[in-house]
């Protein structure tokens, strides 16, 4: 993608960190398209099947039309902040956006600080 | 409960971590979580009619999605609660939650779901103090500094 910043956190995963992430962007993107890296479909969250478990990598786009314009011209200016890339591995989660900079790299930033705190108050439930 | 869902079942609740109920009166517990994870589906059928949940299939189908229910089963909780967990476990969005409490008096959870399909709103209350255990596993979050609980999660 044009630019792209790899907002990351270096510790072992928890089998719920995909699944509160993809659930939070769900508030923020409420008509958005969710694709599977292997897929070349992305549904729109009505078609998630959740829970998601365990280490997952998806791409979210804000809306349909995002998908099709990243589908069509892939990163432009227009669309860069259109789109985020999760990737939940074992010893690390990441967040893929458009500009280190940028209202998304806040997002993925807040949206990381809370999976280390919920891997906290749950492991202590 | 035949021979072969009495296995499945034990199964189940060792694999989530929770096999250790079973330690005693094995027999008797065993019927009695069976009783109650067939309370949950009627609850939840009920709720989401025409659907059809048999949630010990569901169960054995995808252990590890459900974990965090089947850990519920260990706990005095009411079926009410654990309907609203299967809820939110298969997609729904939390919108409200109350709960108030006032020492040896009064209790009261309340949760306000959106089916995540029809956009339906979904109420669930009670007056159980032991369903105050489902506010330890919700998933907190922000975004833009405003608070989001979505999710529910098992412990260790």
């Amino acid at each position: 993608m044009i630019g792209g910043a790899d907002i990351v956190l270096f510790a072992p995963t928890m089998p719920q960190d995909a699944d509160l992430i993809l659930r939070s962007l769900r508030t923020e993107w409420p008509n958005a398209r969710v694709q599977a890296v292997d897929s070349a479909e992305a549904v729109p969250f009505r078609q998630v099947h959740f829970p998601i478990v365990g280490p997952a990598e998806f791409i979210v786009y804000r809306d349909k039309e995002s998908f099709d314009s990243w589908q069509l011209l892939g990163a432009t200016a227009e669309n860069q902040s259109t789109m985020i890339h999760v990737i939940i591995a074992p010893e690390s989660a990441t967040i893929v956006v458009d500009r280190p900079d940028s209202p998304l790299a806040s997002l993925a930033r807040e949206m990381l600080e809370s999976l280390s705190r919920n891997r906290i108050t749950l492991a202590a439930a | 409960m035949n021979t072969s869902d009495t296995q499945v079942l034990a199964s189940l609740l060792d694999q989530s971590g929770v096999g250790w109920l079973l330690n005693e009166d094995r027999d008797t517990r065993l019927q009695q979580i069976a009783q109650e994870i067939e309370e949950t589906s009627v609850e939840v059928a009920r709720r989401l009619a025409p659907q059809k949940v048999q949630l010990l299939d569901e169960m054995r189908a995808a252990p590890a999605e459900l974990k965090p229910l089947i850990q519920l089963f260990a706990s005095p909780m009411s079926k009410d609660m654990r309907a609203m967990v299967y809820c939110v476990l298969r997609g729904m969005e939390i919108k409200e939650i109350e709960f108030a409490y006032r020492l040896k008096s009064s209790v009261l959870l309340r949760v306000v779901l959106e089916h995540n399909v029809t956009g339906q709103q979904l109420e669930f209350s009670s007056n159980v103090v032991w369903d105050a255990e489902v506010l330890r596993h919700l998933g907190i979050m922000t975004m833009g500094k405003k608070p989001i609980l979505h999710g529910f999660y098992a412990f260790r």
